[in-house]
């Protein structure tokens, strides 16, 4: 591994210890206030529909044949579907990676002809 | 009666044993058919440093294509993803203050959400309880890391063609979101953050395509902006 990739590695887990820290740094004497709360929530939640929206951009395969795409909306609906009525997020995981992974492999297309 | 501190930190930690055998299984074949030169002692590592599924996921991908990722961008990845964490300590700050620092930290360092979710429910008091939140935590890491390194070498072994495997970070980020929307408070931030984000996407794809992976920088700006011009209509609207 190149010391750029051990690099990120590296950062990751500082970040996270980091941001896990935070609370007992910055509060250690005054309590959050009202704005802090308020971001805090709010961002966590558009946070994750950002990285929802950025990890579509970033699957391979994904904009280079019609497969591509159509495995893309068909493997997250399969998942927003299955995590709804489910609650499982290893099921909802792999059935998704797997109708996709089938899909951008030309063997969803095989057998449904597109 | 520290046998049956640790037990019983046992028994109230098997779903979590079953869970994250399985996601970090799951982390370490990603990790290793998407990263070649990574194997399942470099797996066991990351997962010893990070203990993070969703973190971990994105960083697949990250390392993967280190070329693309400059170090500020990794940092601001990582605390979109992890920002739920600093909620967590907030219940526990006066009484780690009393903690030995040793112990202190290494509470903060495993705080994960499953983590949080039992340490919250410990039943007992003083010298046990910091027993039962220290076992809680380890036994959790134990199983994190136990998995990824399974995974990991499930991974090495795969012949087939895993074009595509990376999908599982977006559906994982996809289950998260959905599990969050469950709360209506939270629709508004999400389809908010959704819809910027898509619109920057759009504006980078189409008009600076090769620097798609800076967008984050200014999707993250006007979705503060949002959030910050909307907090009136947010707060009464609950």
């Amino acid at each position: 591994m190149t010391s750029h990739q051990i690099l990120i590695l590296a950062v990751m887990s500082a970040v996270v210890l980091g941001l896990r820290a935070l609370p007992f740094v910055v509060f250690r004497k005054k309590k959050p206030s009202p704005l802090f709360l308020y971001l805090g929530k709010t961002i966590s939640a558009a946070a994750i529909a950002m990285l929802v929206v950025y990890s579509l951009s970033t699957v391979s395969g994904a904009g280079a044949v019609p497969a591509g795409l159509i495995g893309l909306f068909s493997a997250s609906a399969a998942v927003v579907v299955l995590q709804i009525f489910f609650r499982n997020p290893l099921l909802s995981i792999i059935a998704g990676t797997v109708i996709y992974m089938l899909s951008v492999q030309g063997v969803l297309g095989k057998l449904l002809f597109f | 009666m520290p046998q049956s501190v640790v037990r019983r930190a046992f028994i109230a930690s098997l779903p979590v044993l079953m869970g994250y055998l399985s996601m970090g299984a799951a982390w370490g074949v990603l990790f290793t058919t998407q990263v070649p030169q990574a194997g399942a002692v470099t797996a066991g590592v990351v997962s010893a440093a990070t203990i993070s599924g969703s973190m971990q996921f994105a960083a697949v991908e990250m390392v993967k294509n280190a070329a693309n990722y400059s170090l500020g961008l990794i940092a601001l990845l990582a605390i979109l993803i992890n920002i739920r964490y600093c909620a967590y300590g907030l219940p526990f700050i006066e009484e780690f203050k009393r903690y030995p620092w040793y112990l202190r930290w290494y509470l903060v360092f495993a705080l994960t959400d499953e983590t949080y979710a039992l340490q919250i429910q410990c039943p007992y008091r003083d010298a046990e309880r910091r027993r039962y939140l220290f076992y809680i935590a380890f036994f959790d890491e134990c199983y994190w890391i136990t998995g990824s390194v399974i995974g990991a070498a499930a991974g090495k072994l795969i012949t087939f063609d895993t074009t595509g495997i990376d999908f599982s970070m977006a559906a994982l980020f996809i289950v998260i979101l959905v599990d969050q929307c469950r709360e209506k408070s939270n629709r508004i931030p999400a389809i908010a953050g959704g819809v910027i984000t898509a619109v920057v996407w759009g504006m980078f794809f189409f008009f600076l395509p090769g620097h798609v992976n800076k967008m984050l920088f200014p999707a993250m700006a006007f979705i503060v902006a949002f959030l910050l011009l909307t907090r009136k209509k947010l707060e009464t609207a609950q």
